[in-house]
């Protein structure tokens, strides 16, 4: 894995330029340091090394290198991000290979778009700053509602943090909850992800709980957790902004700190200072005290009561809008229950992901000082659901009797949303408790594992290999007309996938790479295909373009044999391919069309000129086509 | 190793303020400070940030690195490692009173040489004081890097029963901590490093950017934490 120091240096050599590469159409002109035009500026993590740039088009965008394994699930990631728009969310894309050192060695690259704007912690100085720490409550709240309508969305940020949360500058007439970005998604799950995901990444020690594994996924519990973490820093500094400068070191944390053990202990120092202002959490913030207090309380967040205690409130309450100055001697009182003895589960408002928001903010001169919402924008009502009222006057006595009336109306129904979703996403995601080390294997999480069909190799080659025949990778000339095929249209079928042709296709200048194949495979198992079955020429292992490819595929040759088969030394994979596709009724695919078995096996053939399907890759995606007729369709 | 460091903390135009270097080298018959552009601070060490501003830079052509040039070449005479050892320790200590919640000090000794000033196999006993120096974040750590035209095969964090290429490499390889499980973790699920059960921070003529890596992951969150080379 290359440094970072190598990535920058690779860039000063490159002049800061990145040309088109691969699948990637666009070049890129990196922004140079402000106090030395010959070296990018940047920034880094432990994971990645992030760059800003202007695209050929002129785009700004954000690029980000690899330091450590670019995670397995990204492609998932970014597919989700573009299948499901949120205006918190970045776009991105995957580029493979951009760079590559010296020694060989490759480096992926992400494309972001750019943020105007500043991290969490760097808003609220500049806030504080200005002693203008009205803004915090509605901050708070933004990233309340987004973490909430992210997670209904079936998205869940890992690694929610100071730095990993941004406020973009603002845009006239816009919510200031549209301004929350969240940013680097190594650490994320997405709804529906089937294998586990390789990244070990833990999220910030200052974030999380100490129960936190690196040996399982993300839960639901660790987003709302670090989300709380979050929540409560900001009310309470906005109560007592010298809880920030007691507790708050710059680049490092909110007010919380795993070092002083007070994510671990209720009687740390910053608690001892929380107690003493708990009184003047504003309406219903004081739960959000309450649940994070009880959560450090608990050994393992996952099968405690925590989820119950979360919905309780932060996940499901109504909007806690802003007080212009905070009122030290006439503070709120912590108020009433608002749903006094009654079942509490208001539902949530049922959130659909908005439409896709303009891609990037305005770009601004960077010095530019961060203007902050009057407070006439920020009485805008925000974009609250269609059966909440915004609640715009909070120390009116309706406050309570709003949310008692909208309680009630809810409470007709009997199962609140968030459970559905918690419950949903323990189903469809993590059917088994998830820790990576019991539940890799076959590498199918979540469903039954596809039935598996077992080639009999041997006996097959005594009926194939009658007329062996130099393989033609490439594509012949006759093209039959093609029509899409929607990965939905294959659940339940059998699949047998040339391997070679589909490493080859995806490989660059007859070097291959395993990550594109096992991206398909990925696809095809959320796709619900009844089998699949994987058949490769016996080179294939002295193809690959590095020797961890290589070891991990004769890993899965060796580990898998029931859905990875080399064929044998001298055989042909494809005579092998059409016979396991023949005698199981299954789908071929490859980009090769094999006529010169039309003759030599021609039942095998026919067969497969109903059942076979082509595949290219672009932009990391898999696209599927029919070639001769589409019947199977149908 | 200097120059991962520094890209590793620079965070737009700013180069978070986390780590402290001291840099001293021993020849002859002195210990000194190494760093010569960079004056170090009363504890004896110098801020990240400063040495960001280096101009000076080699071109390392075989791995297309550029390295900022902040220590000298100054071999001469004999290599007091005793005596360095010592005054690091001080460093170390005073470190460590200071700043009881930062990432704990890690000492880096590079070395061609073997000590003109003791006995190489009293190394372990000499260092011995290093490793009872803690903060609440783990007990220092001491590397040594041992730098050789030898041809032997490199090593990296050996474990007790591997190879080392001779006598004196077995002396350095006791004066160093054993890894800590939690790096060792790091290494091996990170960066796909080889790394056995109980082993060493130690290296013989191994590339000194993997040191970094787990390094630069071991401090990741904690404030403020220092490192002595």
């Amino acid at each position: 894995m290359p440094s970072a120091i190598q990535i920058i240096s690779k860039l000063r050599l490159m002049k800061l330029k990145i040309p088109s590469i691969g699948m990637n159409p666009h070049n890129y002109v990196v922004t140079p340091s402000g106090s030395n035009l010959k070296r990018p500026k940047s920034w880094a993590g432990n994971f990645a090394v992030v760059v800003p740039s202007v695209r050929g088009d002129g785009e700004q965008k954000a690029l980000r290198f690899f330091l450590a394994k670019t995670p397995s699930h990204i492609t998932q990631v970014t597919s989700f991000i573009n299948n499901n728009p949120h205006v918190s969310l970045v776009n991105c894309k995957m580029f493979r290979n951009t760079l590559t050192m010296k020694n060989g060695e490759t480096v992926d690259m992400m494309e972001m778009d750019f943020i105007d704007g500043n991290t969490l912690d760097d808003f609220v100085i500049d806030l504080l700053s200005k002693g203008d720490t009205s803004v915090l409550v509605d901050l708070a709240e933004s990233i309340r509602y987004t973490v909430n309508e992210l997670v209904a969305a079936g998205f869940y940020h890992g690694d929610l943090s100071h730095s990993n949360i941004m406020v973009a500058d603002p845009i006239p007439g816009s919510s200031f909850q549209s301004r929350i970005r969240l940013i680097d998604y190594d650490a994320v799950l997405v709804k529906g992800v089937q294998a586990p995901p390789n990244t070990k990444e833990v999220g910030h020690p200052n974030y999380q709980h100490p129960s936190r594994k690196t040996s399982r996924f993300t839960l639901v519990e660790d987003v709302y957790f670090s989300a709380l973490v979050v929540y409560v820093s900001l009310i309470a500094t906005s109560i007592n902004p010298k809880l920030w400068e007691s507790y708050h070191s710059k680049g490092d944390n909110l007010i919380f700190q795993n070092q002083r053990d007070d994510l671990r202990d209720i009687t740390s120092p910053v608690w001892i200072d929380l107690e003493k202002i708990q009184s003047k959490f504003p309406g219903e913030t004081g739960k959000a005290l309450d649940c994070l207090k009880k959560a450090i309380k608990y050994p393992t967040l996952e099968g405690s009561n925590f989820l119950s205690e979360i919905e309780e409130w932060f996940s499901l309450g109504s909007r806690i809008e802003p007080s212009p100055t905070p009122d030290p001697l006439n503070p709120l009182p912590p108020g009433p229950d608002p749903y006094p003895g009654q079942e509490p589960s208001p539902q949530p408002r049922p959130r659909k992901p908005k439409p896709k928001p303009t891609p990037s903010p305005k770009p601004t001169p960077k010095n530019s000082p961060t203007p902050s919402p009057s407070p006439q924008q920020r009485k805008k009502p925000q974009p609250l659901g269609p059966d909440i009222k915004p609640i715009l006057n909070r120390s009116s006595k309706n406050v309570h009797e709003i949310a008692l009336e909208e309680a009630q109306e809810r409470s007709r129904k009997t199962k609140s949303e968030l459970s559905r979703v918690i419950q949903k996403w323990k189903e469809t995601v993590l059917p088994s408790k998830v820790d990576i080390s019991v539940s890799t294997d076959g590498g199918v999480i979540g469903g039954q594992k596809p039935e598996v069909i077992r080639p009999k190799i041997k006996e097959l080659i005594t009926k194939a290999d009658t007329k062996p025949k130099k393989r033609k990778v490439s594509k012949k000339t006759k093209k039959p007309p093609t029509a899409p095929v929607p990965f939905s249209k294959l659940k339940d079928k059998k699949i047998v996938i040339d391997g070679t042709n589909i490493l080859h296709e995806a490989g660059q200048k007859n070097k291959f790479y395993l990550q594109p194949l096992l991206e398909l495979v990925e696809q095809l198992e959320s796709a619900k295909v009844e089998s699949i079955n994987i058949v490769f020429d016996a080179s294939t292992p002295h193809k690959f373009s590095n020797e961890e490819d290589k070891e991990k595929f004769n890993e899965l040759v060796s580990n898998q044999k029931e859905r990875y088969s080399l064929s044998p030394k001298a055989t042909e994979a494809d005579a092998i391919i059409l016979n396991i596709a023949y005698q199981n009724n299954a789908l071929i695919i490859s980009n090769d069309f094999y006529q010169d078995y039309e003759e030599s096996l021609p039942k095998e053939y026919q067969w497969f000129s109903k059942s076979h399907i082509t595949s290219s890759q672009a932009m990391d995606i898999w696209t599927l086509n029919t070639t001769f007729n589409n019947e199977f369709l149908e | 190793m200097i120059g991962e460091l520094v890209e590793r903390c620079r965070k737009g135009d700013e180069i978070s303020p986390r780590v402290r270097l001291g840099f001293y080298g021993y020849a002859g018959s002195e210990v000194n400070w190494a760093a010569g552009k960079f004056p170090a601070d009363a504890d004896g060490l110098v801020s990240l940030a400063d040495l960001a501003e280096c101009d000076e830079e080699v071109v390392d052509d075989e791995n297309e690195i550029m390295i900022p040039w902040v220590v000298g070449e100054n071999a001469h005479g004999g290599t007091p490692m005793k005596t360095a050892f010592e005054q690091v320790i001080s460093i170390a200590e005073n470190f460590a009173q200071n700043h009881p919640d930062s990432f704990p000090p890690v000492i880096v000794n590079i070395t061609d040489g073997v000590p003109t000033d003791c006995n190489e196999n009293d190394l372990a006993t000499i260092v011995s004081p290093i490793m009872n120096i803690a903060t609440t974040d783990g007990a220092a750590l001491v590397f040594n890097v041992h730098i050789s035209p030898d041809e032997s095969t490199p090593v990296f964090l050996p474990s007790p029963n591997d190879a080392l290429p001779d006598e004196y490499a077995k002396c350095l390889y006791a004066a160093s901590s054993i890894l800590p499980e939690s790096l060792a973790t790091i290494g091996r699920q990170q960066h796909s490093m080889t790394i056995g059960e109980d082993a060493r921070c130690f290296a013989f003529n191994a590339d000194s950017a993997r040191l970094v890596k787990l390094l630069s992951l071991a401090s990741s969150g904690g404030g403020g934490e220092d490192r002595q080379a």
